[in-house]
């Protein structure tokens, strides 16, 4: 019986094989032939190829998982490309800027003392069912954010409660913070800050209508939710009377495609038109650039990879060690070699271009006597051993630690580098189980806040993403002052000092911060990456031509 | 007994696969050309060339020396799974097939219950729930693979346990244990044993398998599954990365199946 298994396994074996290899020469015939031909005999399948067939609908994909619709309950990137399409916020993060305009707003005031906010809404905007965008409505949608206390809680958490908002008229509200918090409004721009119908009301049950908004909408955003298929697909369709005009996408579709390959395939052949950014390798994605219709786009980004040691486990409590691991790595040929000329040198988490950058915090060079000298200061001349964790699924994480790997033994370091599922991976380091781990961060508004609070503050210590479980009294406090301050150059200042503390104190190695590339059809127009919303895709004014 | 089994030309192939493994395995450091770990970027994803027989993989690292490395990974995986599970089957299904009764029926309905996931999957989730590395992918495949083996002896064992010079030892006033070791177990473990030689090919492609999914081998080392799993991505741009370990993987199986089935041939005629 077990003889007759082999035979079928060699088999199918042997079809697969020959499935992939017939696949890919039937893609080699393509790409060579025009060269070969200039191009003559081919004219029909190169027409085939660079004109879209629908010019309407849209072909997106992705090979993470949608979890969950609610715009105020799931921190997953994939979700939020599809809640901005569905709800509107008081303001937005538009094209590549990381300035705040308007858009349910019209305008808004601040009292000087940087308590009291004025909000003017549009009298045009209505949410998908008709009934009009009200003051009721924002009130509404921040207070649930607030009693959900799920991801969306963070950007309201001590600073506004549910007595802060005093509706004016229907278009008018004020809300007021119980302390100054100088990134206010733009914090609303989040996701965090989508307004949700108030109908939700009928829908709330015990859980604040969590469980309906996971895979319904009630929104007034561009797009209302079509069908979702989970795992599979989600549509999204033009809402036409969207007060800032018909969606030019009238058919969104958003596929969940695991394989990078396939989807590699497919955007290749015209199945699709553009990929997640975070999807391709950047191996692969200079491979694709430039041929079969295919672009790469290159933009500045606010991504930082970044190596959290964690400081309760030995010896990663000793900031000698912690600097000697600085300069094990060998940073220019990341960027050179794993990352193919996709990224920049950082020396905080605070990303190049950002307000608060301090360019004067120390860089860490590659320096593997140095990196020596430091371990046997500390007392460690024989090395020790040390685990790394990383997530699957990730070819740059891999080769950089890989890369790392053979760095540190050369300074007596072994390093094991342990790769595990993204659920097993949060799991991991957001309880401190880990030693060293591997991650990325990008903000979701422009503010030094929003990355050192998270990355230093010791309350942001495990699931607030402090993963080197970071505490030092001096940061805590130039963190909470420039939090309340309205002072730019006061706050310019603290987050200053707090990049040049830490940048001393090693608790992290910031690898790189990164270029966002997209891989996209060259039919598409009007594409615009934003530095850190990279998951916002402005479907409604793309098009394909 | 040595003629009988290379007249057949297809175990002398598989005899001969196999031999070259074990000739790979044990002499590794002197074949390998490079260190298989040693990352190398600026000589990343080189085609198959003289320097470089099977080509570079995505951080520089010689394919060539890498698969020669891996046998010792693939072959120390295959050969501890069979020298865990086999001793455990044989003997449950010893002790199930002579006692018979109760016991038999615990121990089979034991059997039955691992026998009825399908072998992969158990092993993934136990390997799943274990954590990622190589050590536990072996410990997964053992503990679905000792099954087998216990029907297989169980059967034999039912089939000789009345024969007459089981009688006599009996008659002769013979410990069961003694029975069981001595006259049984010698005389009916021909056909798990053909089978633990089969299962080694199987057992490597299991444990390249789960390697693949990301469940076994860790980076960097140069097990061929994960090999394998690394250079999918690329597979357009550079053939030779994901070929080359692939092609390990099919000899080491075939090799260890040729060679089983030869064996069963000679020793085993009644099962053809």
């Amino acid at each position: 019986m077990k003889k007759r298994r082999l035979w079928m396994q060699l088999v199918m074996f042997a079809l697969i094989v020959g499935l992939v290899l017939s696949g890919c020469n039937k893609y080699n015939q393509e790409s060579s032939t025009p060269a070969k031909n200039n191009g003559k005999q081919n004219t029909g399948n190169q027409t085939d190829a660079e004109k879209p067939k629908d010019k309407d609908v849209f072909n997106f994909a992705t090979n993470q998982d949608i979890p969950h619709l609610d715009p105020h309950g799931t921190a997953a990137n994939t979700s939020f490309r599809v809640t901005y399409m569905l709800y509107d916020r008081l303001v937005t993060y538009d094209g590549t800027t990381t300035e705040i305009k308007p858009q349910l707003a019209e305008k808004w005031e601040v009292t000087p003392d940087g308590k009291t906010y004025t909000f003017f809404l549009r009298k045009d905007a209505k949410f998908h069912d008709g009934t009009p965008v009200t003051t009721e409505a924002v009130q509404y949608s921040f207070t649930r954010a607030m009693k959900l206390k799920k991801s969306a809680a963070g950007i309201f958490e001590g600073i506004v409660d549910d007595k802060s908002f005093e509706i004016v008229d229907a278009n008018t509200i004020k809300i007021h913070l119980k302390k100054p918090f100088g990134p206010f409004v733009k914090s609303l721009g989040t996701v965090y800050g989508n307004i949700v119908n108030p109908k939700l009301k009928e829908h709330e049950g015990k859980d604040n209508g969590e469980s309906y908004l996971a895979s319904n909408e009630m929104g007034s955003g561009p797009y209302t939710l079509a069908t979702w298929d989970r795992g599979q697909k989600l549509v999204l369709k033009a809402n036409d009377s969207y007060w800032g005009g018909a969606p030019t996408m009238k058919t969104v579709n958003i596929l969940i495609v695991p394989e990078p390959s396939t989807a590699r395939l497919m955007l290749e052949k015209g199945e699709l038109d553009q990929l997640d950014d975070t999807m391709i390798s950047p191996d692969v994605l200079n491979q694709m650039d430039g041929k079969n219709g295919v672009e790469v786009v290159k933009s500045p980004g606010y991504q930082i990879d970044d190596l959290s040691m964690n400081m309760t486990k030995k010896p990663l409590d000793n900031k000698l060690v912690r600097q000697a691991l600085a300069h094990a790595v060998n940073y220019d040929s990341i960027i050179k070699d794993v990352l193919l000329g996709g990224a920049e040198r950082v020396n905080g988490i605070v990303p190049k271009g950002m307000f608060g950058y301090n360019d004067k915090a120390t860089l860490y060079d590659y320096d593997l006597d140095k990196a020596k000298d430091l371990l046997k200061q500390a007392g460690y001349e024989k090395g020790f051993d040390l685990e790394i964790v990383i997530s699957e699924n990730n070819e740059v994480r891999k080769n950089i630690a890989v890369m790392l790997q053979s760095d540190l033994a050369k300074i007596g370091v072994k390093l094991n580098i342990k790769t595990l599922a993204w659920p097993t991976f949060l799991d991991t380091v957001t309880n401190g189980k880990h030693q060293l781990a591997l991650a990325a961060w990008t903000p979701d508004y422009a503010d030094p806040d929003y990355n050192l609070w998270y990355f230093a503050h010791s309350s942001s210590k495990g699931p607030g993403f402090n993963l080197a479980f970071y505490d030092n009294k001096k940061v805590d406090q130039l963190l909470q002052e420039a939090r309340v301050s309205v002072d730019d150059a006061q706050r310019d200042a603290d987050y200053k000092e707090v990049q040049a503390i830490m940048a001393d104190e090693a608790p992290y190695i910031f690898v790189a911060q990164r270029k966002v590339q997209v891989a996209k059809k060259t039919w598409v127009k009007g594409f615009e990456i934003n530095p850190m919303n990279t998951w916002y895709v402005p479907f409604q004014k793309m098009t394909k031509e | 007994m040595v003629r009988r089994i290379f007249s057949s030309p297809l175990t002398l192939i598989g005899f001969i696969l196999v031999f070259i493994l074990l000739f790979l395995a044990a002499f590794a450091p002197l074949i390998a050309t490079y260190n298989p770990l040693e990352v190398n970027f600026s000589n990343k994803l080189q085609p198959p060339s003289s320097a470089h027989i099977f080509g570079t993989d995505e951080v520089g690292r010689d394919i060539f020396s890498r698969i020669v490395y891996g046998s010792r990974i693939s072959l120390k995986v295959g050969l501890l799974v069979v020298v865990i599970s086999f001793p455990v089957g044989t003997m449950l299904g010893a002790i199930a097939g002579y006692f018979g009764g109760l016991v038999d029926q615990i121990i089979m309905r034991l059997t039955d219950i691992f026998l009825s996931f399908p072998g992969i999957i158990l092993a993934m989730s136990i390997a799943a729930a274990l954590g990622p590395s190589i050590e536990n992918v072996l410990l997964a495949l053992a503990v679905v693979w000792w099954p087998w083996y216990t029907r297989i002896v169980r059967s034999s064992v039912l089939s000789i346990k009345n024969a007459e010079f089981i009688e006599s030892s009996r008659a002769l006033g013979a410990h069961p244990f003694r029975i069981l070791f001595k006259d049984i177990l010698p005389n009916s473990i021909a056909p798990a044993s053909i089978q633990a030689s089969l299962d080694l090919g199987f057992v490597i492609l299991a444990a390249a398998g789960l390697s693949f999914i990301g469940l076994g081998a860790q980076p960097p080392s140069p097990e061929w599954g994960a090999m394998l799993s690394s250079s999918r991505e690329i597979l357009r741009e550079a053939w030779w990365a994901a070929t080359f370990p692939g092609l390990a993987i099919l000899f080491t199986v075939l090799g260890f199946n040729l060679l089983g089935d030869g064996l069963r041939d000679v020793l085993d005629p009644k099962q053809r």
